[in-house]
């Protein structure tokens, strides 16, 4: 295979798994996993897209770790037991660099980037990228393509609810099902479409 | 009557708000995941609710220990990395007690590791209050976890699938949708509405009119 090629075939598949976990297999609507991060995202008006950008980071630089260390953990006899205390290790050491270089960044929002690692780290998402990669046995461009997509399917899920979340919480909606249940039934309904567009059909 | 019940013992009740006015799932809409893509046997439901109760309720407790002078970083990881040792038993004790259902509920049971209740909770909630009130909020909000999941995985396995712990149910319809997530979605929805309504009784709300301000 030439340089050229191998080139061409390894971000080929990036984009194939970034599609996939960002529309088909979205950490929201296919899981509900950082359901409770992107109602709090949404609830204290936080900017969405920087949110995204570092739980995309987070889940990216985590996936390439997780894929270095899993042919040693693999050869553990007991390693579906131990395999999520490695990946929360190795997440933890991504959490504590991007503290480190945001601290050293001079940036303009410093405290709210800080708070957005703090709630990014140790989400649901970010470990279940992780954990789905490794059930699906992907390659290293799977692993880097699943946790580019599931940051992006993260934002774009949260995104979708933001822009009817006013709504949802006025005063149109009935007391019992404004906020919180209204909000799951609009997220069930964004899930059943995507469910639908896939292709799948409920059997009869 | 039940009102009048809760304000005068408003203090003493809210104690145990976790269990349901402050239920972890239907009120503050954390950890609702595994109850949404995973709950939808019985059987997984009781094998994700009471792993839950476990790894979260001794987190918590050791979580406890844990010296405040410690950055805020540090203490975390901690937590996550206590939850991640208690996994190990946990999950073990679960495939004796259901053999093979570790594997049916695939990646939910490790991910009830970060669940918000050790992450989040813990610090801002918790550890706040003195150690044998923080245990009996804990074990409250736990057991609300544990009755909701259970809840929903039952309705779910009986109008999706017709069984009960895979026992045949005699009943007249079927709807599938409820084994998937935006059935999970829908149901939950449901009840997080209905306690909703309970919690504005509670609190002597006054009803709602007909037709109010469209803003």
């Amino acid at each position: 295979m030439t340089f050229a090629e191998f080139t061409m075939t390894f971000f080929g598949k990036m984009l194939v798994y970034t599609l996939l976990a960002t529309f088909t297999e979205n950490t929201i609507f296919s899981r509900a996993l950082g359901s409770s991060t992107s109602l709090w995202i949404i609830r204290k008006r936080y900017q969405i897209l920087s949110f995204g950008i570092i739980m995309t980071v987070i889940t990216t630089v985590s996936s390439v770790g997780a894929y270095l260390v899993l042919p040693f953990v693999r050869e553990t006899q007991y390693y579906s037991y131990i395999l999520p205390l490695v990946y929360v290790g190795i997440i933890a050491v991504v959490y504590i660099v991007m503290l480190f270089i945001t601290h050293r960044l001079p940036l303009k929002n410093r405290d709210i980037m800080l708070m957005f690692i703090h709630r990014c780290a140790f989400n649901c998402a970010v470990l279940g990228a992780l954990l789905l990669a490794t059930e699906y046995e992907l390659d290293l461009p799977g692993f880097i393509g699943f946790g580019i997509g599931t940051g992006l399917g993260f934002t774009l899920a949260t995104y979708l609810t933001y822009i009817a979340y006013d709504r949802l919480n006025s005063k149109a909606v009935p007391k019992a099902f404004r906020g919180f249940p209204i909000t799951l039934f609009y997220i069930g309904i964004l899930s059943l479409a995507i469910y639908g567009m896939i292709g799948h059909e409920l059997p009869v | 009557m039940f009102r009048r019940f809760y304000q005068k013992n408003k203090k003493q009740i809210d104690q145990f708000d976790g269990l349901l006015v402050n239920n972890t799932v239907l009120e503050r809409g954390l950890v609702i995941a595994p109850v949404i893509a995973a709950a939808n046997t019985l059987q997984n439901g009781l094998v994700l609710g009471m792993s839950f109760m476990l790894i979260t309720f001794f987190a918590v407790v050791v979580a406890s220990f844990v010296p405040k002078a410690l950055p805020y970083a540090i203490r975390v990881i901690l937590y996550v990395i206590v939850a991640g040792l208690l996994f190990i038993p946990v999950s073990y004790l679960m495939d004796l007690m259901f053999p093979g259902s570790v594997f049916k509920v695939g990646i939910f049971l490790p991910l009830l590791i970060t669940n918000s209740l050790i992450v989040t909770k813990t610090e801002t909630r918790f550890l706040k209050k003195k150690r044998l009130s923080m245990m009996l909020d804990v074990f409250s909000h736990v057991l609300g976890f544990f009755v909701v999941i259970v809840l929903v995985a039952a309705l779910r396995e009986l109008l999706g699938n017709g069984t009960l712990m895979e026992h045949e149910i005699n009943i007249p319809l079927k709807i599938y949708g409820f084994m998937l997530p935006f059935g999970g979605f829908i149901l939950l929805g449901f009840l997080a509405a209905g306690v909703q309504r309970f919690r504005l009784y509670l609190h002597g709300e006054p009803k709602a009119r007909k037709g109010g301000d469209r803003s």
